[in-house]
């Protein structure tokens, strides 16, 4: 195990970015009473970011990309907090950190992806194709857009004056409390709504995953010997089922 | 030198060029769901640092950085539930070979 997890040069370089990581961290918190902590921090965060988001999407083997994806997504929690969101912070390291890529490390999994085709990577003119139409050309435009470099045709790359936003100072806020009272108080339907949502993806999705199991209803509580689930199961399933294997 | 609001832009934009990198070039449909949630982590880096530049007061894009979690935890329910039963059909996640209605 530990041999084959040396052998992948993702894991490898994520391991040293980790231990960088926690150093950098270490040292931002003994700089920041000169003023340089929270650029340190930031630059730190963003390179773990970057590299271990990149390991979740060329690493080899599957359960390695879902390990990195809970790296990436409790730095993400970190920068977070470097942006006065103390909330979302812990909010993503338990949700998104803990929960989501549980459930995807779990899929891995049971769908027995390391003995399957689908890891078998595509061609490298495909990958090429793709890394310059999405990662090159859509950041293009992104940094274009956000630098306020106008490309109309008339007037080409020229600067034109910075925009509202980039002179406002960052304030610190508790946002706990507030984020409460905004969700119970103005954005309370939006807040229902969530929550049914949230309910119907529970229940949608025990739905899907539990097709096989059929509860029997009506005969069963006639008879005196006791509901044997596993066998009504085998005995009953739905009728798409049966097409399938009919 | 003091930390703008680009610095977060630029990050943002990275990740979510990552996962629509990941979401084209991605033969296994779990790491389909894996970059898309990295492209939503993007969107919502983003939604925080506008919240925290523009509007310090208002906590507006923080509120959407919550709904946005919601939304993507139920997707990635239901969208592992789905390839859950794929996987009983067609005994693989690959999205090349998953092709019964394909044209």
């Amino acid at each position: 195990m530990l041999k084959d997890m040396l052998k992948d040069k993702s894991f490898l370089v994520s391991l040293t970015i980790f231990v960088t990581a926690v150093l950098m961290v270490l040292l931002s918190l003994t700089l920041g009473s000169i003023g340089y902590g929270k650029d340190l921090a930031f630059y730190t965060l963003s390179t773990v970011i970057l590299v271990s988001a990149f390991g979740v999407v060329t690493a080899r083997n599957l359960v390695y990309s879902g390990f990195l994806l809970v790296l990436t997504f409790v730095m993400i929690g970190g920068l977070y907090a470097l942006l006065n969101a103390d909330f979302l912070a812990a909010a993503q390291v338990l949700i998104n950190g803990g929960a989501v890529t549980i459930m995807m490390i779990f899929a891995i999994m049971l769908t027995n992806s390391k003995s399957d085709t689908a890891n078998i990577p595509y061609s490298f003119e495909y990958k090429f194709v793709a890394f310059v139409l999405s990662g090159l050309g859509l950041f293009f435009v992104l940094f274009l857009r956000m630098t306020g470099i106008n490309f109309v045709l008339a007037k080409p790359f020229i600067f034109t004056t910075p925009t509202a936003w980039s002179i406002k100072e960052p304030i610190s806020v508790v946002t706990t409390g507030k984020l409460g009272e905004m969700f119970l108080g103005q954005y309370i339907v939006p807040f229902e709504i969530a929550s049914i949502i949230l309910l119907m993806a529970l229940i949608g999705s025990i739905v899907l995953a539990m097709q096989d199991i059929h509860i029997k209803t009506s005969e069963s509580t006639y008879g005196e010997e006791p509901i044997d689930m596993y066998e009504s199961s085998k005995a009953q399933t739905f009728p798409i089922n049966n097409t399938k294997e009919s | 030198m003091t930390l703008t609001l680009y610095h977060y832009l630029i990050v943002a934009a990275l990740l979510f060029c990552m996962g629509m990198y990941g979401i084209i070039t991605s033969k296994n449909a779990v790491r389909v769901l894996m970059s898309m949630e990295l492209a939503l982590a993007g969107v919502s880096i983003n939604f925080v640092a506008f919240s925290n530049y523009i509007t310090p007061a208002a906590l507006t894009g923080q509120i959407f950085t919550i709904f946005i979690m919601t939304v993507s935890a139920a997707e990635a329910g239901v969208g592992l539930a789905i390839i859950f039963n794929v996987y009983k059909n067609f005994k693989t996640v690959d999205m090349d070979k998953i092709d019964l209605m394909k044209w």
